[in-house]
């Protein structure tokens, strides 16, 4: 798939020190937005007294928390959790190089055409700038962990849970190829249908109104729609023909046991990969029982869970826990291991939603709830009676309604001494949403771009060299039979490389980054001149320049020059270039080294730039593209 | 929910199940046999030219995995008097797409198959044995046909040249410029060409009277498709050639050697595969056909026409067949050498097969009892890996 797979393997020194200084730079502005938050917090409490005994005040805070309805409070605690990890997964060395290539690809490989026709869309922008995707999926997801777990029960919250909902499908999506469901082998066993859909499913949860968890028709709900979702789950794993049912077939193995095998071969603790490699020789001698088993297993839970029968709710759970965290150690291997694991796959998320969802069945303790809402002063008093400091003589508690009219909340007085109002943990809550716009930002900028990060060419070939000599002269015969000498390009900045006509890969692709160069160069262009000499010392006539061109569509180029010449003038030129070209033999082409030089209007060469082409993927071109651009636009600058 | 509700939810969702277990419904491991009457044109391409006093001259893949690009085909040569062979791939342009060639007297015209971003075919041609390569500015393009016959060398420095774009080309200057001679649309638009049913162009060559010939693969029975090429209103100048009743029927390899045009033309597809070859003498207003060979299942792993008029097939499973001359029958040669790629004939005609393992190269002889075989020669071959990735 173009542009995904950088070629870069996933530890590459120069991406992943890259990486770790941007999430460096980024953690120290955080760090510097919590102090600004607390500062101001604490300054503005101690400016307005009034504002410690507000209608957020930390017991009024205490009290609608206690109220906070258990299968709500689970959900949201346990998905924030479980967003910190995933976030702390992300952070990876090998995540800016290696997700596209071991987490996206993979994923939309066995997707139909349209679905990888948008996972390329999004992936291009994780391929094209990895040091600003990377960071900022570290950031979102760190961000709403810490957010759920933080924001205090209400609008807070509720906001958090919405934006959860909304990246788990930018996730769901452009991650996890809409969770696979439109490839083949989908299986609950093997995540089906995508990990973060339920991050998304929880989200909506918690995003709900409080008036959705006061009764308990909202758990009835969830429970009787995970047991649909465990039905559906069972037939598909029951459904004849789909290589779940043999443990081994036609000398192959069946999906179940080539699944865990490729878990056990992931880099992982020893115990782990046995336990694995133990399960997948068992299901080879014994695919039919172990599939039988879990098909039974889940058409059981989702019965219970779709029975509503109260009796049934904790041997429901109970089977549910042991084929989940079964699935989860057998089959999933946690989720997480193997190079780039990005979070622990399904069986977690599950198990909460279940729980979540049989919590929401009990009555909620609206009876607190009501008289925290109702009483915020009483229990304000409580507060300030308990409180190390007296109360303010002078002004008593405001009630916690009515709100004030809007246009005096928006007076920086108001503002000022709402905030200072708040609790500790909504001055937190505020500063993991400042966490998610820490990696909105960079993610959004990184989509708009068009043109790759140069730093993924110097990723592959390091750093260009600065020169500042006398570039050595040359006079060849172009492409269209005419004598070109450097001197008559004098007056303009040249690109010089070289070439092997009949090459089979680098060159071809060196030559599209030389006209993507010119088409970045715009209006520049006309001062520039892109040269290419020949380096193959056997097929160096015109004619094969010439096919070249028409073969990588260069003949249309204005600016374009492939020269040529008689042998010894081509071996001349390579050596005052230090050029290698050198004859393989059995049927190998001309091995040369790939350089760039930048040579300026003057004729004093000024960089060189090491420009094999790597993978020669999408994004690896426009890289080498845009520093080679970069590279003549510096010298074309005035002094 | 109801109990009502839930039933209905209940049915609901097993249907969306089963409709998605029957969509993404797979088999490990099946792969898909091309449909009856579909044709590849991409044929084996291991082939050798040689024939009593004459050099002998060998196409062979070696090396490592076509998929990352370490296998290279290579060239190789027996000089006219000797039995040894040596390495003598033309230098300067990766071979991993293959090699097509065409005899010219005792040297050889080469022409490198596209690979990879190369897009086009250099040629490189050689006087004798002994000689050294040289390209000139001689190319295809676009770039030939991955078949063995893409390329024939006719009298005066005349190629034909058949492109991957299934057009037939013509040069007079030893490829350094090209005429424009026909196309498969043209061809499948002549009375020949509708009534065969051609869907692909599988090689060229010049007849007997120099007249630029060109090969097809019909997707009907009873007609080999074999055309002139000069003027596509000279379509059908060939006798026709009945070929049984099986289909597709496609022209494996053509050329004219012994004043007489020696065709290979597969019919049918799959387990009922078979071969026959047929002549033309200059002449002639008819073609002799030999009687089907069947190939034990799928196309021959390699094609031998040579200077004798005689011919070979490399089938599969260790097996291969020979017919001496036109008329005769088709005669098993005993089990091959494992890993067998092409055979060729010895400095006095003796049936030589070469097997190439990774940079070796075996080289066995049929032994004169003609039972067995007699290893002759291992030559080493320096091959280029990861040059080409």
């Amino acid at each position: 798939m173009p542009g995904m797979n950088s070629g870069l393997t996933d530890t590459n020194p120069t991406l992943v020190a890259a990486f770790r200084a941007a999430l460096l730079h980024q953690g120290l502005i955080i760090l510097v937005v919590l102090a600004v938050l607390a500062i101001a917090w604490v300054s503005l409490r101690e400016w307005i007294p009034a504002a410690r005994n507000g209608p957020a005040s930390r017991n009024a805070v205490t009290a609608l928390a206690a109220a906070e309805p258990a299968g709500r409070r689970l959900l949201r605690i346990g998905f924030g959790v479980l967003w910190l990890f995933d976030g702390i997964l992300q952070a990876q060395p090998a995540m800016p190089a290696g997700m596209s290539a071991q987490v996206i690809e993979p994923g939309a490989a066995s997707s139909p055409g349209w679905v990888q026709h948008l996972i390329n869309w999004a992936g291009t922008t994780w391929s094209f700038h990895p040091l600003q995707a990377a960071p900022a999926a570290v950031w979102i997801q760190l961000g709403i962990g810490a957010w759920l777990i933080a924001a205090p029960p209400g609008r807070g919250a509720r906001l958090a849970g919405l934006v959860s909902v909304g990246w788990g499908l930018v996730v769901w999506v452009f991650g996890e190829s809409f969770g696979g469901i439109f490839s083949p082998g989908l299986s609950f066993l093997f995540g089906a249908p995508g990990a973060v859909l339920f991050y998304c499913v929880a989200g909506l949860l918690i995003a709900l109104p409080d008036r959705a968890w006061q009764t308990p028709r909202l758990g009835r709900t969830v429970v009787a729609g995970l047991g649909l979702f465990f039905i559906g789950m069972a037939v598909l794993q029951a459904w004849p023909g789909r290589g779940f049912w043999q443990g081994v077939s036609h000398g192959q193995r069946g999906l179940i046991a080539d699944m865990v095998n490729s878990m056990a071969a992931v880099p992982q603790p020893h115990f782990l990969s046995s336990a694995l490699s133990a399960f997948e020789s068992f299901d080879v001698a014994h695919g039919f029982a172990v599939n039988l088993v879990v098909v039974i297993a889940l058409a059981a839970i989702g019965a219970g869970l779709l029975s509503g029968d109260a009796r049934l709710r904790w041997p429901t759970l109970g089977v549910a826990a042991v084929l989940c965290l079964a699935t989860w150690l057998l089959v999933q291997d946690l989720g997480f291991f193997g190079g780039v694991g990005t979070d622990p796959n399904s069986m977690l998320p599950i198990l909460l939603l279940i729980a979540g969802g049989y919590l929401a069945l009990q009555r909620p303790l609206f009876a607190a709830a009501e008289s925290a809402a109702a009483e915020p002063a009483a229990a304000t008093a409580a507060a300030s009676a308990a409180a190390t400091e007296p109360a303010p003589a002078t002004e008593p508690a405001p009630a916690a309604d009515p709100a004030p009219t809007r246009p005096a909340i928006l007076r920086p007085a108001a503002l000022a001494a709402r905030f200072g109002s708040v609790s500790m943990r909504a001055v937190l809550a505020i500063w993991a949403a400042a966490i998610v716009l820490v990696g909105v930002g960079p993610m959004v900028a990184a989509q708009a771009s068009s043109t790759a990060d140069p730093i993924i060419a110097q990723a592959i070939d390091g750093d260009a060299a600065p020169l500042n000599f006398a570039a050595p002269g040359f006079t060849l015969t172009d492409q269209n039979g005419h004598a070109v000498s450097l001197a008559s390009l004098h007056g303009k900045v040249v690109l010089l490389t070289f070439l092997d006509p009949v090459c089979t890969s680098d060159c071809p692709l060196i030559a599209q980054e030389f006209r993507h160069a010119d088409q970045l160069l715009g209006a520049s262009s006309a001062g520039v001149e892109l040269v290419a000499i020949v380096a193959n010392p056997v097929y160096r006539g015109v004619a094969y320049t010439r096919a070249f061109d028409s073969q990588e569509g260069m003949s249309g180029l204005r600016n374009w020059l492939f020269l040529t010449g008689p042998l010894p003038q081509l071996q001349q030129a390579w050596k005052d270039y230090s050029i290698t070209a050198q004859t393989l033999p059995g049927g190998g082409m001309i091995a040369h080294n790939d350089v760039a030089y930048v040579i300026d209007a003057r004729g004093r060469t000024r960089t060189e730039l090491n420009f094999d082409p790597g993978p020669g993927t999408t994004s690896s071109m426009s890289s080498f593209a845009v520093e080679l651009a970069d590279a003549a636009q510096n010298v074309m600058r005035p002094a | 929910m109801s109990a009502r509700q839930r039933i209905i939810a209940t049915v609901l969702i097993v249907a969306t199940a089963a409709l998605a277990a029957a969509c993404g419904s797979t088999h490990p491991g099946a792969g898909l046999a091309p449909a009856t009457g579909q044709v590849t044109t991409s044929l084996p391409i291991a082939t050798s030219l040689a024939g009593p006093g004459q050099p002998g001259w060998a196409v062979v893949p070696m090396g490592g995995s076509s998929k990352g690009h370490d296998s290279f085909w290579e060239l190789f040569v027996r000089a006219t008097s000797s039995d040894q062979w040596k390495a003598a791939t033309p230098p300067g342009v990766a071979s991993n797409g293959g090699l097509a060639v065409a005899g010219v007297g005792s040297g050889l015209v080469a022409g490198f198959q596209p690979s990879q971003d190369l897009t086009f075919s250099p040629l490189a041609s050689i006087a004798s044995p002994a000689a050294a390569w040289s390209e000139g500015n001689a190319l295809v393009n676009p770039g030939l046909a991955s078949v063995p016959g893409a390329l024939a060398a006719g009298p005066d420095h005349q190629l034909l040249a058949l492109t991957r774009t299934g057009e037939v080309l013509l040069s007079t200057s030893d490829g350094t410029s090209w005429t424009h001679l026909t196309t498969l649309q043209s061809l499948q638009r002549t009375a020949a060409g509708r009534s065969c049913g051609l869907t692909a162009l599988t090689a060229v060559a010049f007849g007997t009277g120099g007249v630029p010939l060109v090969g097809g693969s019909c997707a009907r029975p009873g007609t080999a498709g074999i055309f002139a090429a000069e003027r596509e209103a000279a379509a059908g100048v060939v006798p026709s050639l009945s070929a049984g009743s099986a289909s597709p029927v496609t022209v494996l390899c053509l050329t004219t050697q012994a004043n007489r045009t020696v065709a290979q033309i597969q019919l049918g597809a799959g387990y009922s595969t078979r071969v026959l070859a047929a002549w033309l003498p200059n002449g002639a207003s008819q073609w002799t056909v030999s009687a089907a060979d069947a190939t034990g299942g799928g196309p021959p792993r390699s094609l031998d026409i040579w200077a004798d008029g005689s011919a070979a097939l490399v089938l599969a499973g260790g097996k291969a067949d020979t017919i001496s001359a036109m008329g005769s029958s088709w005669r098993s040669l005993p089990e091959l050498p494992a890993g067998t790629a092409t055979l060729a004939l010895g400095p006095a005609g003796q049936l030589q097969a070469l097997v190439p393992s990774g940079a070796t190269l075996t080289v066995w002889q049929l032994a004169p009892s003609g039972v067995g075989w007699d290893r002759l020669q291992q030559l080493k071959v320096t091959i280029p890996d990861g040059s080409s990735g």
